[in-house]
């Protein structure tokens, strides 16, 4: 059992919570089904989640440098030389359009140095500055032991002989897995049969390659730092202060998509190969073979919705660890970073809206951040179905435990951490134990694929989302995950554009900022702040949860008008 | 644009009060918020000099001063005789009551989960009505002694055993004390007058106007004497205060202003001190800090984080009753005034550093401390030695190029000294040279200060003075 969440990194986090705590320890010790329900096979895996340079397999650090010399480098318009599985542009679309590649630089830009100055002067112990702290870097590059070997023609190197993070970045394998196993054997020609023929989780568990395919691994990993893990990887409220953007509402799907993307939904894979001209039937067959192996279904899948719909479970879980694993460290609770930081952060307008709108509990008693509850209904409408008792059992004990989570911070301002803590951890108990399991597709029996049906009904429920949550708006953030699930899902599921809402979506894309921008033209060198953040502020800060549920009352009528057959 | 898309119905209470307070022209503070007009509220009992004689007197109700012949002779504003017709008419605290029936107050009766509506609600009325408003209150009748607001009675003490007396040639020859044993308060003096107002104007054990109450629709309360005391249509003859031979002084401004300092910082450390141990409170008690250091949108490039020394998150106390106080001291007790300052910093310290989980008996312990340091500086009585008022304007012009300015709370304290200076010049029979741009400092201030349309908070303000980073 050691073994379990020792291997697991959100775990291991919560193990210090756990003495003498009796609710963690039965989620710790007892099945904690979701973010380790593929866990069993995945027993010794290192570092689902990029933890820096602190797996034991990680002793030479492959970076971009390696992956792109002859393979992962090839250009979009050379399809005729992609491979079978994937098509060999990844380093590409990363080296020229994502903004991972610059996430070190951005720690030289004017706002990071500003900040360094400013937590130079906070006594909290920044004296290495902004571009050798772990607290940056854990997030904006790679943290890498002295004893990792560094490979000259794996890795770009600066003159001392450390790693050049100008150049590399959020790397590959922050991703893909920080172990050294993995590398030689997935590249290697003489075994690829044999490679391939391996499943995602015994690559995780047998050579430490972070099973990207598993939507939970995924979602888990990139909120480890969108987020944040609570641990190492956390925007504190002095780093806000001191200039970090805040770091908007994370829809993990949607902000996968604007990377930009550099693989392939199921569909466009099977779209791909089908017409590939330099693939035999035979490889053809191979790459089917594999998708089938994953899903029954491979050609109904929709895994774009499948990743709304797990991102959002996964983020009301990470979150709210987030915020246990906070509430336990008595020295630094409350650590204001994991509350709403709209709830005090607003200009006092006449007339309020949010005095008009009331308050769900006391007034003026911060809470945690809202939008990560948005989305996670989703997944009870898709495992339901049309199964009415079961969703409104399912919905009420989900709603019943945040609610209680957020009826613990009204318990006096800031809420008394061990409730909070309680309350907290019983929602990742629930999440993990009841909701995850008919979320994993190895539960043939109970995991419901994400086909069109399912798409049509999730579209559904969610324009019809605020007005089940009744008169009480919702924020900013939370809007936009609605916002973005159903522009993803539609887009999905409707190929042919015109078959979607369109007019009505065009007005949420401008008020919520929902057209992310796919990340940077190639033409730009250099780093340079992304403005889009700070428009999406500008229309957070004049928001109003009543002019967006008039907009998606127009979405709603269209998309109901529409969808009828 | 946004917020203001239902402006025509939602604005209400605000806008309503907002016309009222330029129709009746309250200059300077109170026109530099949405809100200010809407603290108007009651006097109270507290203070011992101040605290009405047996409390089983009857109130009779603001009726039984509106006689013709006596209170209510339809003169002018201010005029001997006219005093129930200048309240009536021009006084806002007659309409204190009124707010409670309007539509902020019925959400934040239900906000808060009250159970009875506001002008039920003693919380709400022993600052809207009176201090020692109960069920029990001894009144002829309760229903019209309500619907006065904060009437004569309310400061004046309950009327019963004096309405009959208070107007015969006798009274004159009584002392105060004696007075006080018919039930009316000594409001003359200048400590009875502030220990009055202070407590509904900046709280008491059960009035205190908590984050709470603010979250749910009322406005923040940030009293300052004179300001206030300028404002309000007085209903009696300025020549009373002023002028020696009405038993006025000379320099009642500036001793006005001063006392005012001293007596709201001691109410506000009382409060504090009350927060901090009562455990039926909620603690930490966000209506301690300053409001706009949380309250601001969230922007790129942020002043804030280009101020010397940047931002460190650090949430600050207040220093809307520290920030001119011990300028407000006379400068003869320069030892007695390192003490307060040094309390009041150990107390601040303590409040920011272990924002969210300061321990309530250790802030309770310090409060005390600053209490204590308070004391020697015989608040209550006429000893106190008011700043000499060219000194003070000149440390006012230093406070602002040293950057002490730094948050609005601060320049709005400073603008507030500055327009106190200017009424104390006009006591006295020869102005200083500097006053055209002591004026000017006035105006300028103002400019900085004033809330930008439907805000009820400094969105534009910028820290004034000092180096920019």
């Amino acid at each position: 059992m050691m073994v379990r969440f020792q291997g697991d990194t959100m775990f291991a986090s919560s193990s210090r919570i756990a003495l003498g705590l009796t609710l963690t320890a039965s989620i710790l010790l007892g099945h904690n089904a979701f973010l380790s329900s593929q866990d069993a096979k995945k027993q010794e895996k290192t570092n689902s989640a990029p933890l820096a340079g602190h797996g034991e397999h990680f002793t030479q650090l492959y970076g971009a440098k390696g992956c792109m010399t002859g393979c992962h480098d090839k250009l979009l318009n050379e399809p005729d030389r992609f491979y079978q599985m994937v098509r060999g542009v990844e380093g590409t679309i990363w080296s020229e359009h994502d903004r991972h590649k610059e996430a070190f630089l951005a720690l030289s830009g004017e706002r990071a140095q500003r900040m360094e100055d400013i937590l130079k002067a906070s006594g909290s112990g920044w004296e290495r500055g902004v571009r050798d702290d772990p607290r940056c870097l854990n997030c904006h590059g790679v943290v890498v032991a002295k004893n990792v070997q560094l490979n000259p023609d794996m890795v770009a190197l600066k003159k001392d002989g450390t790693v050049d993070l100008t150049k590399e970045g959020v790397t590959c394998m922050v991703c893909h897995g920080m172990d050294s196993r993995w590398f030689d054997p997935h590249q290697s020609l003489p075994n690829r049969r044999k490679w391939r023929s391996l499943s995602g989780p015994e690559k995780q568990q047998q050579f430490g390659m972070t099973d990207l395919w598993d939507p939970v691994e995924r979602a888990k990993l990139c909120s480890s730092c969108h987020i944040g893990n609570g641990r190492d990887k956390m925007v504190t409220h002095e780093m806000y202060a001191a200039g970090h953007p805040p770091l908007p509402g994370f829809e993990v799907a949607s902000f996968s998509d604007a990377m930009p993307r550099h693989w392939e939904t199921i569909h466009e894979k099977l779209k791909r190969v089908d017409t590939q001209k330099n693939l035999s039937k035979e490889e053809r067959d191979a790459v089917l073979e594999v998708l089938k192996s994953k899903y029954r279904n491979a050609e109904k899948q929709l895994d774009q919705t499948e990743m709304v719909v797990t991102g959002g479970v996964v983020a009301l879980r990470q979150s709210f660890q987030m915020v246990a694993d906070q509430a336990s460290q008595t020295k630094t609770w409350p650590e204001l970073a994991v509350f709403d930081c709209y709830a005090c952060h607003h200009e006092l307008r006449v007339p309020s809206w949010r005095q008009e709108r009331g308050y769900q509990g006391k007034p003026g008693r911060p809470s945690m951040r809202p939008w990560p509850t948005a989305l996670a209904q989703l997944a009870v409408y898709h495992i339901t179905g049309k199964e009415k008792a079961m969703e409104e059992k399912l919905t009420r004990e989900l709603a019943d435990r945040i609610q209680s989570a957020f009826r613990a911070f009204d318990e006096k301002p800031f809420g008394q951490p061990e409730t909070v803590m309680k309350a907290a951890l019983a929602v990742v108990d629930w999440l993990d134990n009841r909701l995850a399991k008919d979320l994993n597709p190895e539960n043939t029996a109970s995991f419901k694929i994400y086909d069109r049906d399912r798409s049509r009904l999730l579209l559904d429920r969610l324009v019809s989302f605020p007005l089940e949550k009744g008169k009480f708006g919702m924020d900013f953030d939370s809007a936009r995950q609605v916002g973005w699930a159903f522009k993803l899902i539609q887009e999905e599921a409707f190929p042919d554009a015109a078959k979607r809402v369109s007019g009505p979506l065009s007005t949420l894309e401008k008020a919520l900022c929902l057209n992310l921008p796919k990340g940077k033209p190639a033409s730009q060198k250099g780093y340079k702040e992304n403005e889009f953040l700070w428009q999406a502020l500008n229309q957070l800060n004049n928001y109003s949860p009543a002019e967006f549920q008039a907009d998606l009352e127009a979405l709603r009528k269209q998309w109901l008008s529409k969808s009828l057959p | 644009m946004i917020e203001g898309h239902n402006a025509d119905q939602g604005v209400g209470v605000i806008v309503r009060c907002y016309r009222l307070l330029l129709l009746a022209g309250i200059p300077a503070f109170a026109a530099l918020t949405n809100w200010s007009v809407l603290a108007i509220s009651s006097p109270s009992a507290r203070a011992q000099e101040t605290a009405p004689a047996p409390a089983s007197f009857k109130f009779l109700g603001a009726g039984s001063c509106a006689s013709m012949a006596c209170h209510n002779s339809q003169g002018p504003p201010g005029a001997t005789g006219s005093e129930y017709t200048t309240w009536a008419a021009h006084d806002l605290h007659a309409r204190a009551v009124d707010v409670l029936y309007d539509e902020r107050s019925v959400r934040m009766t239900k906000y808060l989960r009250r159970g009875k509506p506001a002008p039920q609600d003693p919380l709400c009325l022993k600052c809207h009505v009176n201090p020692n408003y109960s069920e029990s209150l001894p009144v002829v009748d309760l229903a019209t002694f309500r619907g006065d607001g904060v009437s004569c009675e309310t400061c004046h003490g309950p009327a019963e055993k004096y309405v009959s007396e208070h107007y015969k040639q006798s009274w004159k020859s009584l002392t105060a004390q004696e007075k006080k044993n018919y039930g009316m308060r000594d409001l003359k003096p200048l400590p009875n007058r502030i220990a009055m107002c202070v407590e509904c104007h900046i709280g008491a054990k059960e009035s205190d106007v908590n984050h709470d109450l603010i979250a749910a629709g009322h406005p923040r309360l940030n009293f300052e004497f004179t300001s206030f005391h300028g404002a309000w249509a007085r209903h009696w003859p300025d020549r009373n205060d002023r002028d020696p031979k009405f038993g006025g002084q000379t320099d009642f401004e500036i001793r006005a202003w001063s006392l005012g300092q001293l007596t709201c910082a001691k109410t506000a450390l009382e409060i504090l001190a009350e927060r901090a141990s009562n455990n039926t409170k909620p603690w930490p008690e966000f209506a301690e800090y300053d409001c706009y250091a949380c309250h601001h949108d969230l922007v790129k490039d942020s002043w804030r984080q280009k101020l010397p020394g940047g931002n460190k998150g650090v949430v600050p106390w207040s220093r809307w009753y520290d920030s001119q106080l011990v300028d407000a001291l006379p400068a003869d007790e320069a030892e007695k005034s390192a003490a307060l300052k040094e309390a009041i910093v150990n107390l601040r310290k303590l409040m920011e550093a272990e924002f969210g989980r300061s321990d309530r008996a250790r802030v309770e312990g310090l409060a005390h401390n600053a209490l204590s340091a308070l004391e020697p500086l015989q608040l209550a009585t006429l000893k106190l030695r008011p700043p000499n008022l060219d000194g003070l304007y000149h440390k006012l012009l230093e406070q602002e190029s040293a950057g002490s300015l730094r948050c609005w709370d601060e320049a709005a304290q400073s603008f507030l000294t500055y327009s106190a200076l200017e009424r104390a010049f006009k006591d006295r029979s020869e102005a200083p040279a500097f006053l055209p741009e002591l004026k000017t400092n006035v105006n300028r201030l103002r400019r900085e200060l004033t809330f930008p349309p439907h805000f009820d908070s400094p969105k534009s303000f910028r820290p004034l003075g000092g180096p920019k980073r």
